[in-house]
């Protein structure tokens, strides 16, 4: 097992009668935040379907104007970070607990690359005049542009916050792993934290090819 | 305490791995589908995609393939949420020029797009979806 980190034993808060009921508790809890974020998003998704019923072509013109290079590349970037954040989840429920912080951090640098890359997509945007609704200044072929770039900016923004606050996690989860404090009894925090990671991919899943592709 | 009897089957390193190529597979067939000319296919291609790819990460990154059926419940049930709140939003949208037929009236702002090609430029306020 591991040399220099120390597992701690768990103990299960006293309202619950085992670590089962206390991991499944957990675990609906979880689910049920996640049911409220595909919600909290489906505004977005609703928003883009209707603007993109009023205005198909400017839709068409407006995502020839993001590069779906750079969009691609930022997909495989989550999809990886997906893949080690679950080996994360893995490696603790077998014990084995450096592979795991190696996994986390893999994620967490994986979920930077995944910000970098998006700070060059803004920053090149803005630099044409390329904003959220009445901040547009650019030129264009469609008065309606600004329409398709509020979108844009709203929901890979609000994504980018959710990375943002996913990388936080991740962290505390490396502090806490380094402690000895999850192992195969006791990883409740580390398969949340992971069910929420796979659910920002989720939504960038959807974001790529509405906002990049069509 | 109990912990012992607190069993989970861990999953195989190669079920997530191949999940994994599976995705990879996919976002690439995304992209090139978008590539090329697919007609009247190209958005249900896309979306089909995406659908595809969010079951493989709910099921098996996710574990809902594994998991306690609330998990499900919840998962679906916020998906089934969104899906009348698109049919409902529809709805509204695809008969709502038939009440409020001046769209200018309606948003009331000016474009700051500073306009090229002017004569491209009449798909957008107003002029669909109006008789």
């Amino acid at each position: 097992m591991n040399s220099s980190i120390e597992l701690k034993k768990h103990e299960v808060a006293h309202h619950f009668e085992s670590a089962e009921q206390e991991f499944d508790a957990a675990k609906i809890g979880m689910w049920a935040f996640i049911a409220q974020e595909i919600l909290f998003f489906s505004a977005l998704f609703v928003a883009y379907a209707v603007m993109k019923f009023l205005h198909p072509e400017m839709f068409v013109n407006a995502s020839s104007l993001l590069s779906w290079k750079m969009g691609l590349f930022n997909t495989t970037v989550l999809i990886t970070s997906s893949f080690t954040m679950v080996m994360a989840v893995q490696r603790t429920q077998v014990n084995k607990i450096k592979q795991s912080i190696n996994y986390l951090y893999a994620t967490l640098g994986l979920a930077g690359v995944f910000m970098v890359v998006k700070y060059f997509e803004y920053t090149s945007k803005f630099s044409h005049g390329i904003f959220s609704t009445k901040f547009f200044t650019a030129e264009g072929a469609f008065e309606t542009l600004p329409v398709f770039f509020g979108i844009y900016f709203v929901a890979t923004g609000l994504h980018g916050l959710h990375i943002l606050i996913g990388m936080g996690l991740i962290l505390w989860l490396i502090l806490r792993a380094r402690k000895g404090e999850f192992h195969s009894e006791y990883f409740t925090p580390v398969e949340m934290v992971g069910l929420y990671w796979h659910l920002v991919d989720i939504v960038w899943i959807f974001l790529f090819p509405l906002l990049y592709l069509l | 305490m109990s912990q012992n009897e607190h069993s989970h089957h861990v999953i195989p390193v190669p079920v997530y791995v191949k999940t994994f190529i599976a995705l990879i597979v996919l976002t690439v067939l995304t992209v090139v589908a978008s590539r090329i000319d697919t007609g009247i296919l190209h958005t249900p291609l896309a979306l089909g995609i995406a659908m595809a790819k969010m079951a493989i990460v709910a099921l098996f990154f996710m574990g809902l393939k594994w998991d306690k059926g609330i998990s499900s419940i919840l998962f679906v049930g916020a998906g089934a949420a969104v899906f009348i709140f698109m049919l409902l939003t529809f709805a509204d949208y695809s008969f709502r020029g038939d009440i409020s037929p001046d769209e200018k009236q309606r948003f009331g702002i000016d474009s700051p797009v500073k306009l090229v090609e002017p004569g491209a430029s009449h798909g957008g306020h107003g002029s669909k979806g109006n008789h």
